[in-house]
C-alpha cells in the first residue's frame, strides 16, 4: 500500500503542527525548489520531516572522551556541580523522506557522539533492533552519508495494517510508530495518538 | 542551607562543525591565527541524566546566526592554531580571563543590562590536523564567581505550586513562542503576574514586592541550576548591589518525548523555584574583574584537551576502505552469518597471466576485499586489449605498449588505493619450447623467482593463454601445496577448476589440470595459424570464467579444511552448446561440500542455456 507525494506532504505538515502543539521538536524542512507551504509548489521528493534529539542510554554507551594528558590549572570551584559524564549521551538525528521510486516514506538517520564522531556500522547495529535491514547511503537532499532502512518491504507491511479498515490519512503516523521503534528512536505515544485522525 | 552548585555546560560538537572548520581553514583562514567569532546554542533542560549541552554546528561560522526554535544563542570566540605545539602552548588562563574581562566590561558599561545575552560567552581552542582529520579542542565557559559562596535555602519548589498553567504560559513573549533568556516576575496588587526585563530591576523592586528572577534553565536537574545563572547573579550584585535572599525561577520548556522511557509528554513549561542567598559582600563594580571559573571538565573532573578522530569518516582513503568493507559485512548480517570475510581478504593472490582472465579475476578479487594481488605476465598492452582486458586503457597501448603486469598493478591501486598490488614482467618457461644454452641462466633465475613468488602467496590463479605455460607453475604450486585455481577459455567453452592438494596422506587425491587431461603439454604455439595462436573466444565467456574462478576460490576458503576434502566438485566443464531464443532450460551450478556445510548456489537462466556437467569424482582414485 503506497502513499502519494501530495498525501505525504499533507500528513507530514499535520504531524508537524501536532508536534509543535505538544512541545515536541519535529519540523518540516523543504529544500530549494519551491515555497514551504503547499506541496503543489514543492518539487517532488524535496521535503522531509526531521528531528534531532539527545539520548542517554546505557546500551548505547560510547567510549569516554579521549583526553590528552596535559592539563590546565584551575582551582576546584565549590560552586560547580560535577560535570555529568557525556559519554552516555548521543545525538540521534532522524529524517523522514519520501521515496519516489517506492512511493512510500523512508527513514534516514544518524547517531553521533558528543564530540561529533558519527557511529560506525558496529555501533549502529547495537542501536537498531535485530533483524532490521539497514544500509548506509547518501541522503537524497543533503548528499551526506546517512543510515537508512530500506523501503522495499514497506508496501507489504503497510498493506497488512490497512486491511483492518484504518483510514489512509493515518498512513504516516502508523508507519512512523512502526519504523521509529525498529530503530529505537523514542517517540511519544501521546504525540502519536494526538496525530491520529478519527 | 548548602552551597549552591551550578550545572556546568558541556560541549556537543556536530561533525558538520569540524567539516566547516577544515574547509574554512583551507580556503579562508589559511595560516592566520586570529580569534574567530562563532555562535552556538543551548536549550532548556531535558532530562536529569543529560548534561547541559552547548551545540556547535556548521552554521556556527555564519552571520547572522539563527538558533533553532526554543533555543538560545551563545556567542563564542574560536582560536584555531596551526600546530599541535602552538595549541599546547596557548596562554589558556590569559585567554580565558580576557574573555571574562569582556563580560565584566559589559556589566560595568551597562551593555549587559540592555542585552543580557552578552553574559553568556564561550571560548573554544582548537587544533585541526587536516591530514589525518584529527581535531584537538578545549572548551571554556567563563563564570564570574563571588568570594563567598552563594547558598541555597530549603528545597526547590515546583513551579506549578506557585503559578497556574495559564500564568506559566504567559511567560513566553507574545508573538515569539519562546521564553526570554532572563526575566523578572512579580505579582501586582491584584495578584496578577507582571513580567519585566532585567533592566527594569530598580523599578520592579521599588515598591518592595518580592521580585523573582527567572531564567531559561539549561540544567535537567532540579537542585542544580544551569551555568548561565551565575553571570546574571554577578550582574545583579555588581550593578544594583543585590544581597541576601532572592527567589530564582528555573524555567524549562516542555519535556515532550525526550526521555527514554515512554513517559507521556509533559507539555507546557515547568521547573522549580529555588531560594538563593547572595553574599553580603557584593561585587565591586569599580574593581577588577572577579575570579573566573569554567573550563570544561571530563568525567574524571579533569581539565584537559579533548580530541576526536574523524579519519574514518572524512579521509577519502579510509572512506574507501570502510565502504568496501561495509558492503561485504552486510552479507554477513542476515544472508551468510558464518561467512569468513577476513580469511578471504587476507589471502594473498598471485595471478599468472594479466590478460582478459587476469584483469577480470583481479577486479572480482578486489570486490571480495582481497588486499594483496600480484600479477605475472611477459607481454605488453596491445591495441586489441583494452576492450576486453578491463584494467587497460588506450593510452597504455601507445609507445610500444606498457608491460601488462606493471600496468595492471598500477590500475588496481587507482581503483582502490589500499590494495597491495605488484606486477612482475616475467616470461614463464614452458615444456616443449627449446631453451638455448645462452638462455639457461635467465631461465634458472626465472624459475627461482617464480618459486619465491608462489611461496609468498596463498592462492595462485593460472590464467595464461596456452596449456604448456601452466605446467611449471602447476609443478611449483604442487610442491608447495598451494591453492590453485585454473581457468581456461575455448571459443565457446570454458574451464574453471581447482587443483587437488599435494598432501600424500589425503585420499583420494584430486588431480590437476594435466592429470585430468589426455594430452601431454607440448608446444602448441608453433606452426599454428593466427586464429589458432591467439585466444579467439566469445567475449562474454571470459567474464563468466573469471567470476566463477574467484567465487570458487572464496567458496573453497570457507571450508575449514580448505584444501583437504574427499568429495568435492573440482572439475566443472561448461559448454555453451545451443543458442535458443527461449529459456528452455534452467541450469543450476552447485559447489557443495561433503557435509553440505555451505551451499553456494547460482541459478542461471539465459536465452541460450548452459549445459552443466556436474561430475563428482568422489570415489575415484586418481
Amino acid at each position: 500500500m503506497s502513499l502519494t507525494w501530495v498525501e505525504f506532504c499533507e500528513q507530514a505538515l499535520h504531524f508537524e503542527k501536532v508536534s509543535a502543539y505538544l512541545n515536541d521538536s519535529w519540523c518540516w524542512i523543504a529544500s530549494s525548489g519551491g515555497s514551504n507551504n503547499t506541496s503543489s509548489e514543492l518539487r517532488k521528493g524535496f521535503g522531509y520531516l526531521a528531528k534531532k534529539m539527545v539520548i542517554t542510554n546505557d546500551t548505547i554507551s560510547t567510549e569516554p572522551q579521549k583526553s590528552t594528558t596535559e592539563s590546565v590549572i584551575e582551582e576546584s570551584d565549590p560552586a560547580s556541580a560535577s560535570q555529568l559524564p557525556n559519554h552516555n549521551s548521543v545525538l540521534f538525528e532522524v529524517h523522514i523522506l519520501y521515496s519516489i521510486s517506492y512511493q512510500v516514506p523512508v527513514v534516514y538517520f544518524n547517531v553521533f557522539h558528543p564530540n561529533g564522531k558519527p557511529f560506525q556500522l558496529d555501533e549502529i547495529q547495537k542501536v537498531v533492533k535485530e533483524g532490521v535491514i539497514i544500509t548506509q547511503c547518501e541522503h537524497p537532499i543533503l548528499n551526506v552519508p546517512f543510515w537508512s532502512v530500506h523501503p522495499c518491504e514497506t508496501k507489504v507491511f503497510m498493506a497488512e495494517i490497512f486491511t483492518s479498515g484504518l483510514e489512509k490519512s493515518n498512513y504516516l503516523v502508523s508507519w512512523l510508530s512502526l519504523v521509529l521503534t525498529s530503530i529505537s528512536f523514542p517517540i511519544s505515544s501521546v504525540l502519536l495518538s494526538a496525530a491520529m485522525r478519527k | 542551607m548548602s552551597i549552591l552548585q551550578f550545572q556546568p555546560f558541556s560541549s556537543a560538537v556536530n561533525v558538520s562543525f569540524w567539516y566547516e572548520l577544515g574547509k574554512l581553514k583551507l580556503d579562508r583562514f589559511k595560516l592566520a591565527e586570529e580569534p574567530i567569532p562563532i555562535n552556538g546554542y543551548y536549550t532548556t533542560g531535558i532530562h536529569s541524566g543529560i548534561p547541559s549541552f552547548i551545540n556547535l554546528e556548521r552554521d556556527a561560522f555564519f552571520t547572522p546566526f539563527t538558533p533553532p526554535p526554543r533555543s538560545y544563542m551563545v556567542q563564542g570566540t574560536l582560536f584555531n592554531t596551526n600546530t599541535l605545539e602552538t595549541f599546547k602552548g596557548l596562554p589558556k588562563p590569559k585567554l580565558f580571563s580576557d574573555l571574562a574581562e569582556k563580560i565584566w566590561e559589559d556589566i560595568k558599561s551597562g551593555a549587559a543590562v540592555q542585552d543580557p545575552s552578552l553574559l553568556n560567552r564561550f571560548l573554544l581552542l582548537t587544533f585541526a590536523d587536516l591530514k589525518s582529520y584529527k581535531y584537538y579542542y578545549m572548551f571554556g565557559f567563563p563564570a564570574l564567581s563571588f568570594e563567598d559562596a552563594i547558598v541555597s535555602e530549603g528545597n526547590p519548589v515546583p513551579l506549578s505550586e506557585e503559578f497556574t498553567p495559564e500564568e506559566l504560559a504567559s511567560f513566553r513573549l507574545p508573538g515569539i513562542d519562546q521564553l526570554p533568556q532572563y526575566f523578572l516576575v512579580k505579582r501586582d496588587e491584584s495578584r496578577k503576574v507582571v513580567l519585566g526585563h532585567i533592566s527594569e530591576w530598580e523599578s520592579f523592586t521599588k515598591d518592595n514586592k518580592s521580585v523573582m528572577l527567572g531564567f531559561a534553565d539549561s540544567s535537567g536537574l532540579d537542585s542544580n541550576p544551569g551555568w548561565s545563572l551565575r553571570n546574571v547573579l554577578a550582574l545583579l550584585s555588581a550593578k544594583w548591589k543585590v544581597t541576601g535572599e532572592l527567589a530564582v525561577i528555573c524555567y524549562k520548556e516542555g519535556r515532550s518525548s525526550a526521555s527514554n522511557n515512554a513517559s507521556p509528554s509533559v507539555s507546557g513549561p515547568h521547573g522549580s523555584i529555588i531560594k538563593v542567598k547572595l553574599p553580603e559582600k557584593f561585587l565591586d563594580i569599580n574593581g577588577d574583574c572577579p575570579k573566573v571559573v569554567g573550563w570544561e571538565r571530563d568525567s574524571a573532573q579533569k581539565i584537559a584537551p579533548r580530541y576526536v578522530d574523524l579519519g574514518s569518516t572524512m579521509d577519502p582513503n579510509k572512506l574507501a576502505i570502510s565502504s568496501v568493507d561495509l558492503n561485504l559485512k552486510l552479507m554477513r548480517w542476515r544472508i551468510l552469518p558464518d561467512l569468513d570475510l577476513d580469511k578471504v581478504a587476507n589471502t594473498k593472490c598471485l595471478l599468472i597471466g594479466a590478460g582478459t582472465l587476469g584483469c577480470n579475476v583481479a577486479r572480482c578479487l578486489l570486490s571480495w576485499g582481497v588486499r594483496t594481488i600480484t600479477f605475472v605476465d611477459c607481454t605488453k598492452v596491445s591495441f586489441s586489449n583494452p576492450v576486453r582486458q578491463t584494467l587497460y586503457e588506450f593510452k597504455d597501448c601507445l609507445d610500444g605498449g606498457r608491460p601488462k603486469a606493471i600496468a595492471a598493478a598500477g590500475k588496481l591501486k587507482e581503483i582502490f588505493p589500499a590494495v597491495n598490488s605488484e606486477g612482475h614482467h616475467i616470461f614463464i618457461p614452458m615444456p616443449g619450447h627449446q631453451v638455448t644454452p645462452s638462455e639457461v641462466s635467465t631461465v634458472q633465475e626465472t624459475v627461482n623467482k617464480l618459486d619465491s613468488l608462489i611461496q609468498s602467496h596463498d592462492a595462485v590463479f593460472l590464467l595464461t593463454d596456452s596449456r604448456e605455460s601452466r605446467w611449471l607453475p602447476t609443478v611449483l604450486c604442487t610442491a608447495q601445496n598451494k591453492l590453485v585455481i585454473n581457468a581456461a577459455l575455448g571459443f565457446d567453452t570454458y574451464l574453471v577448476m581447482r587443483h587437488g592438494s599435494s598432501d600424500q596422506t589425503v585420499k583420494p587425491r584430486l588431480g590437476c589440470y594435466f592429470c585430468n587431461d589426455v594430452v601431454v603439454p607440448q608446444d602448441s604455439l608453433k606452426d599454428r595459424t593466427l586464429d589458432q595462436q591467439c585466444t579467439v573466444t566469445r567475449p562474454g565467456l571470459s567474464f563468466l570464467a573469471s567470476s566463477l574462478a574467484v567465487e570458487l576460490m572464496t567458496s573453497v576458503l570457507q571450508h575449514p579444511m580448505v584444501l583437504f576434502d574427499f568429495i568435492f566438485l573440482s572439475f566443472l566443464l561448461y559448454s555453451l552448446s545451443q543458442f535458443l531464443p527461449s529459456p528452455k532450460y534452467e541450469q543450476t551450478l552447485f559447489l557443495h561440500w561433503r557435509k553440505n556445510k555451505l551451499r553456494f548456489s547460482h541459478s542461471y537462466s539465459f536465452p541460450s542455456f548452459l549445459l552443466l556437467f556436474d561430475t563428482i569424482f568422489s570415489q575415484l582414485n586418481f
